[in-house]
């Protein structure tokens, strides 16, 4: 054979070589990496021992109020998106009746609602504003947006708060604090709203210094920060504790043992939502044996799917985008490697094949459950007036905003103010809004305690489903 | 007996690396080709990706069409259509300078990517797969079949475009119509033809590795945009020239980060780098390589970087002045009528910082940076730090913030003084996502927290809204001032002399190193002096989901600069506006497809940066065929041979030698320096 023949055979060698072996590294057998790390490498926390320090089971438990971390960990980074978009609407292109769904025709409303009346609200409307991020590729405040387009539309055809109508102005602030800033100060100011709520996006640090100066209070459950419980004009609805609640839900849950956490390389939020997870694991007897960052863009997850396998991990929590974790679910999947998920809660995660019994934590209630009044409003409200906006846990948060709002003017009289808001929220003892959020409890000129209790969700059937009563994981 | 464990536990991570790398390959490759063939660094490439899988998800999934079909149609149609348009912009962009390709691609990127979002929307789609899924028993391993055949398609191109790039006469040509279209013209090749089919493969091939890749990682605009730039890494050990070294640098970027992943797991403070590698590769690389190796892989290296060095006269004058006067008193009556808005307002004052330290590189000295926000989040974190931890007064913090990003500005001019035009853009942007991937967590920096606080100083009404934003305008006008002198200033005439001709700057016994060195310094202080000043606007500086101080924004910042025009100090102004003007606009509509509006201005903004006329400079310097790139004596015309038929060089895939050609309109004249030096030339508009 002459030497030009033989190299191009050798090439053609190594080429097929390659081809073959790059295939390879997607499909190991289950039982081979099981037999090669039968050993295991090192571990990468401290086990605690299962018990200690464990969480107490409290159903809507009374503990106070209730800030929320969700911190949007699956947020997509943005690439060259245009600083100062325009400006979102107030109008909600999910949002609008059913087919011949006609406004006032459900007549479930929760325990806890207002006493309204079906008869057309005829006072002068009451402003809730809302900002959040609605544009460009990190749109994650447009799902809650339209949540609160719904309620206010329900809210309407049951006569309105306190024979009030009611109007939602949302403003984007395509994820930016100034913007954030100056569109509460459009929101209180230009448009007279008499209470805040939901800010995906954007910090609620940003502005409220100027709710502080204005009187007018800040409301809700999507909180991305423990500022929500520093200041006396944040009104948290939600759970203080997103991050760890993926701990509980798979504790409790899914009742597995050894987890591993992997968080998003492109959001310094998603590393310090991990760190919390990891570091609170133990206290639930959780031991973590794998921790790594990933990135979004990885085109292939397989190399973490093979070290938690390696390990033994049974459960994996992933801050990252929906997107993310159904990638690395179908990578995993494809080494026969079937662990329990746990990440934010979303529809289209119920949907994958490969993350059937995945498990989450809402920081309010369970965003499909229809056994209380409460849910069941709200099931029927976005069946009639928002059958295409998702409903997750960022939407369940935004509701129960908005209904803690609607408690606050139970029951007001004359002219409706940032004050009248606070005054019922300062009211509050131990208020659940029919089992909407565990209870909440303010107090005049003090911050907001935080509840760290979460309802953990489980996927079942493709669909997410509560898994048992809220549980309650103090630092 | 021997433990084989640790053997096969490398073996595996290895496979895995391999089958990461062809996925790498498949991008890099349509990315290489497109650059090698029409010497534009093309940023949209993960956006036409993402364009090619949404046509083959409509025609597939939405109409039944079946998916051979529908991937020929959406890898043709994907192709031709965009690569046509393309082409023919970039035969506008072909004789504008290096910042103006960089922004007119990220014009691009832009508007494809919101044209993907209106079209599909945000939500995660799920992209059925198409190839077979079957699983194959190799040694003790299961191969996926789509696996193997992605790395066999990324084979295939590698091996295809290599014969065909210097095996055929048409490929051949492609290589040349770069380095001189009018030579390839007298060989009776029509170079716009050549340039079309190049663009039409490259974007062809742009489509089928988002058709490729969509079942793995979805066809969102921003994951493949992502994708692509990680793949930078394997196409800079490449060089971003040579398609075989890009191939074995992608499989090699993909073992690398598995194995570091395997190897490194248990080590706390390397969590970050297995995804931050890439661009760890991607620094070293561009820094490490030689000038000449890159210089040579690219008539861009020859071509003018920042192209606006232009000479204002009269009435031009006169307008820049007016223009500037009319926007510094709208500012300055701005708190009057802003409103509720002036939080909006002072953020815009920021970004004229900003885009004045982004401007000072590109339009003054002639370098591209893409790490500017990096720049101005060093100043934000250190200013919170010197504020809250070191208790430093306010004026004292703000000098200490600027400061700290000097060496960090240094460290960035080192690949500046050695790499040309596009190479360093590249470059800083790299920098840029490793520094936000694997500094910004720490505690030098947001250490794990979403918010850093920040304090307005507490004097002269500082602390109140309107008071700040007197200081922040203050800030920009001061800064004005200060880049207008420098302009009429030694260092001015430097920098100009810089961005026009470093040889000769060098020859005149000047180091163009050290200027450039001191234009870095000067630019990361002014950026960074600008994130600092960002925080106390709202009281703090977010690290988070919302930081407005991502590396890739710097894409949109310079992309908004071009837009906004070439005065250094009235475009860094109009840039602000940016910020303000769309706040404006109440409209679902506007929030969809003022992106797409957006990117076409970007687009435009490139074409006309330089005006249409062809650069003298560049024909000027063109190199002896007695310099070190010339191989051999100089050549008549009349000797030239037609590329592919006769030459030696061209058939071993060589470049040949460049000569000197005479320019339309211009008269022939002796090269002006000893063209030794392949640092980047400027052309006089």
């Amino acid at each position: 054979m002459s030497r030009r023949p033989r190299r191009a055979t050798c090439a053609c060698a190594v080429a097929a070589a390659i081809v073959t072996a790059a295939g390879c590294g997607l499909r190991v057998d289950h039982r081979t990496v099981l037999a090669e790390y039968q050993a295991g490498p090192a571990e990468t926390t401290t086990v605690a021992p299962p018990g200690a320090a464990g969480p107490g089971v409290q159903p809507s438990a009374g503990v106070t109020a209730a800030p929320d971390t969700t911190a949007a960990p699956g947020s997509t980074p943005t690439i060259a998106t245009v600083p100062g978009a325009p400006t979102a609407s107030t109008i909600g292109p999910n949002v609008g009746p059913k087919g011949s769904a006609s406004a006032g025709s459900h007549s479930t409303r929760p325990s806890s609602a207002v006493a309204t009346s079906t008869t057309p609200a005829s006072g002068a409307p009451i402003v809730i504003g809302t900002t959040g991020s609605y544009s460009g590729v990190s749109n994650i405040g447009i799902g809650p947006r339209d949540t609160l387009y719904v309620w206010a539309k329900w809210v309407n055809s049951q006569g309105g708060i306190a024979g009030h109508p009611v109007q939602v102005v949302a403003e984007d602030n395509a994820s930016d604090d100034n913007r954030a800033l100056a569109d509460v100060q459009d929101l209180v100011g230009n448009h007279h709203a008499v209470a805040i709520t939901m800010a995906p996006g954007a910090d609620i640090a940003s502005f409220l210094p100027y709710l502080q100066q204005k009187q007018v209070p800040v409301a809700g459950g999507f909180a991305e920060s423990e500022r929500w419980w520093q200041s006396p004009i944040a009104f948290p609805s939600g759970s203080a504790a997103s991050a760890v609640g993926f701990d509980s839900a798979i504790a409790q849950g899914a009742h597995k043992k050894i987890i591993a956490v992997l968080y998003c390389a492109e959001s310094a939020v998603c590393k310090e939502n991990g760190d919390k997870a990891a570091a609170y694991a133990p206290k639930l007897g959780l031991t973590v044996k794998y921790e790594a960052s990933v990135s979004i863009a990885t085109p292939d997850f397989t190399a973490s799917c093979i070290q938690a396998q390696s390990r033994g991990v049974e459960a994996l929590i992933v801050f990252a985008d929906a997107a993310t974790v159904t990638r690395l679910a179908n990578n995993c999947d494809n080494q026969g490697y079937h662990p329990t998920y746990a990440a934010l809660g979303d529809d289209t995660l119920a949907a994958q094949p490969s993350l059937q019994g995945m498990v989450s934590a809402s920081d309010t209630f369970a965003w499909t459950d229809t056994s209380t009044p409460a849910t069941a409003a709200y099931q029927q409200a976005m069946d009639a007036y928002g059958p295409k906006v998702p409903r997750n846990a960022a939407g369940a948060d935004a509701w129960a905003g908005a209904e803690e709002i609607r408690k606050a003017l139970e029951g007001a009289a004359g002219p409706v103010t940032g004050q009248t808001v606070l005054a019922g929220l300062w009211k509050m003892r131990n208020e659940t809004l029919g089992g909407l959020v565990p209870g909440m409890t303010f107090v005049k000129g003090a911050n907001a305690t935080p509840n760290y209790c979460t309802q953990p969700m489980i996927v079942q059937n493709k669909k997410w489903t509560a898994q048992g009563p809220r549980v309650c994981t103090p630092p | 007996m021997w433990d084989l464990r640790p053997v096969r536990t490398f073996v595996t991570f290895l496979l895995i690396g391999l089958s990461v790398g062809s996925i790498y390959a498949v991008a890099a490759l349509g990315l290489v080709l497109t650059f090698k063939t029409s010497g534009i660094f093309n940023f949209a490439q993960g956006a036409l990706g993402a364009v090619g899988a949404g046509i083959f998800y409509e025609l597939r999934t939405r109409d039944g069409v079946p998916w051979p079909i529908a991937l020929v149609l959406a890898v043709a149609g994907c192709g031709g259509l965009l690569g046509i348009v393309l082409e023919r912009i970039a035969r506008e962009l072909a004789t504008r300078s290096i910042a103006s390709q960089i922004a007119a691609t990220v014009g691009v990127l832009i508007s494809l990517q919101a044209g993907v979002l209106v079209i599909f929307g945000t939500s995660p789609l799920t992209f059925p797969a198409y190839l077979p899924t079957a699983s194959l028993h190799v040694a003790g391993v299961f191969v996926g079949a789509d696996r193997i055949i992605t790395a066999g398609v990324a084979l295939a191109v590698l091996v295809t475009l290599t014969v065909f790039l210097r095996g055929t006469r048409t490929g051949l040509a492609m290589s040349a119509v770069v380095r001189d279209p009018e030579l390839l013209d007298v060989t009776g090749i029509d170079p716009i033809g050549v340039r079309r089919l190049a663009w039409v493969l490259g974007t062809s091939l742009a489509a089928l590795s988002g058709v490729l890749l969509a079942p793995s990682i979805g066809f969102n605009a921003t994951t493949l945009t992502l994708l692509v730039v990680q793949a930078f890494g394997g196409a800079a050990i490449g060089s971003f020239s040579s398609l075989p070294l890009t191939y074995l640098g992608s499989l090699g970027l993909g073992i690398a980060t598995a194995l570091i992943q395997r190897y490194t797991v248990d080590v706390a403070s390397l969590r970050g780098l297995p995804p931050s590698l890439p661009f760890v590769i991607l620094f070293i690389v561009l820094s490490a390589t030689p000038r000449r190796r890159l210089a040579a892989s690219t008539l861009g290296a020859a071509r003018s970087v920042s192209g606006t060095q232009i000479t204002v006269t009269g009435a031009a004058r006169v307008r820049r002045r007016a223009g500037l006067a009319a926007i510094i008193t709208f500012l300055a009556i701005a708190p009057a009528f802003a409103g509720t808005r002036l939080p909006v307002y002072s953020e815009a004052l920021v970004y004229v910082l900003i885009f004045m330290a982004l401007a000072v590189l590109i339009r003054l000295s002639g370098q591209v940076s893409l790490s500017v926000l990096s720049f101005a989040a060093i100043g934000a974190t250190t200013f919170s730090h010197a504020q809250n931890d070191a208790h430093l007064p306010w004026l004292l913090a703000l000098i200490v913030a600027g400061m700290a990003a000097v060496p960090v500005g240094a460290l960035i001019a080192i690949p500046a003084i050695r790499l040309p035009g596009v190479y360093l853009a590249l470059a800083s942007l790299g920098f840029g996502i490793l520094l936000e991937q694997l500094v910004y967590p720490t505690s030098l920096m947001f250490g794990g927290k979403d918010r850093l606080p920040t304090r307005r100083p507490a004097v002269l009404g500082f602390d109140t809204d309107r008071g700040y934003y007197y200081l922040l305008l203050g800030a920009a006008l001061v800064a004005a001032v200060a880049v207008v002198r420098i302009q009429t200033t030694r260092l001015g005439r430097l920098l100009r002399g810089m961005s026009d001709s470093p040889l000769a700057l060098t020859t005149s016994g000047l180091s163009v190193g050290v200027t450039r060195l001191l234009v870095f310094a000067a630019s990361s202080f002014l950026a960074a002096v600008a994130g600092a000043l960002y925080g106390p606007i709202t009281g703090g500086v977010t690290g988070g989901v919302a930081s407005p101080f991502t590396a890739l924004t710097s894409l949109s910042i310079l992309a908004i600069l071009f837009v906004a025009g070439r005065d250094v100090v009235l475009a860094s102004f109009i840039g602000a506006m940016f910020f303000v003007l769309p706040t404006y606009a109440r409209s679902d509509t506007l929030t969809n497809y003022y992106p797409i509006v957006f990117g076409v201005l970007v687009i435009a903004a490139a074409l006309r940066s330089s005006g249409p006329r062809r650069p003298v400079r560049p024909a000027i310097d063109r190199p002896s065929p007695h310099s070190r790139l010339g191989r051999g004596p100089a050549k008549s015309r009349s000797q030239t041979r037609p590329l592919g038929a006769t030459s030696p060089a061209a058939r071993t895939g060589e470049r040949p030698p460049r000569r000197s050609t005479r320019c339309r309109g211009a008269v022939r004249r002796p090269l002006a320096y000893p063209p030794t030096d392949p640092t980047p030339q400027k052309g006089v508009s």
